[in-house]
């Protein structure tokens, strides 16, 4: 069994390599097939903040109220090492007008099976 | 999987050469389980704003119960908008209190990964999932380190507290009151201790 420091350890080197996330508006069904957003909105494309904590990775982003408007989002991806997308996931669709952030919060755990 | 080399191990156990000796071990397998997404819109509320149509009006009340007292862009309300889930499994492993409800009296242990229950000890939850589709169907499982599960009250909630349904254990729910905020509570009649909570949902 993987002990909880090399659970933390894998939880550091997974955090180090994630760089940005970034919204797209297709909500369809999340195939493990797919290589990312279906249809990526590229000037959401922004750096993240990560806060780890035990076995856990927390993944901070968000599009502020002058990036990328005019969208309804449906979909959020997670980007390591600056091209591969890392995780896809969907929702439901949120408008992203003027005035408005969108904060999204990705956990990530790290366990043994 | 790794093997070790044999004839180093043989040489160590002093065995003949003849006599074959294999070490296997099982590599240690890690999964990264993607957890709940949440999101949040941050808009504009009540912030006074020079020019904006509605917020910059001096004098001029805007139906939002006086509070425009605040300056730009800051300290504008987070309001959480979304909570989906992978394959619509929740699970809480302890280790944040993202989905710590205020109501609850026990131990969300964080620094330990779990949930500490003495007797008549409550434990809800905030949004787990939120506008992640009408949910009519639901079960929870819980994953107990000390203590009996049959000392644990199990209640879901599908509109967000309003209605609390009684649920069984590991058995699926059908909600009389359906909805799109999903809540569980969880009421001791004993000494326990919970490591993890799945709460599945369609």
């Amino acid at each position: 069994m993987m002990l909880q420091n090399g659970l933390n350890k894998i939880r550091d080197l997974h955090a180090a390599n994630i760089d940005k996330g970034w919204m797209g508006t297709d909500g369809s069904t999340v195939e493990e097939t797919q290589t990312g957003l279906q249809s990526g909105e590229s000037d959401s494309k922004l750096a993240v903040t990560i806060t780890s904590q035990d076995k856990m990775n927390v993944i901070n982003y968000t599009c502020d109220k002058d990036t990328a408007i005019g969208n309804t989002y449906r979909e959020f991806a997670v980007i390591l090492d600056g091209t591969v997308e890392y995780l896809r996931v969907t929702f439901t669709g949120i408008a992203h007008a003027a005035n408005d952030d969108i904060v999204v919060r990705q956990s990530i755990f790290y366990r043994n099976p | 999987m790794t093997e070790y080399d044999s004839v180093k191990v043989k040489d160590q156990l002093g065995r003949p050469e003849d006599k074959g000796i294999t070490i296997k071990r099982f590599d240690d397998t890690v999964i990264p389980e993607v957890g709940p997404t949440e999101v949040f819109k941050r808009d504009i509320t009540n912030s006074f704003i020079l020019s904006d149509a509605t917020n910059g009006r001096l004098g001029v009340y805007n139906g939002a119960g006086g509070k425009q007292i605040v300056l730009g862009w800051d300290d504008r309300d987070k309001l959480l908008t979304v909570v989906s889930n992978p394959n619509k499994i929740f699970h809480e492993h302890f280790r944040h209190t993202y989905f710590k409800d205020a109501a609850t009296t026990a131990d969300w242990a964080v620094s330990e990964g779990q949930l500490n229950f003495t007797t008549g000890e409550i434990a809800q939850s905030t949004s787990i999932a939120l506008l992640d589709g009408t949910i009519y169907k639901s079960t929870i499982n819980v994953i107990v380190f000390s203590g009996s599960v049959s000392n644990l009250a199990f209640q879901l909630s599908a509109d967000g507290g309003s209605h609390w349904e009684n649920v069984t254990h590991a058995t699926e729910h059908s909600f009389t009151v359906t909805g799109t905020d999903l809540r569980f509570k969880i009421t001791a009649s004993g000494t326990v201790t919970v490591t993890d909570i799945d709460v599945a949902y369609s």
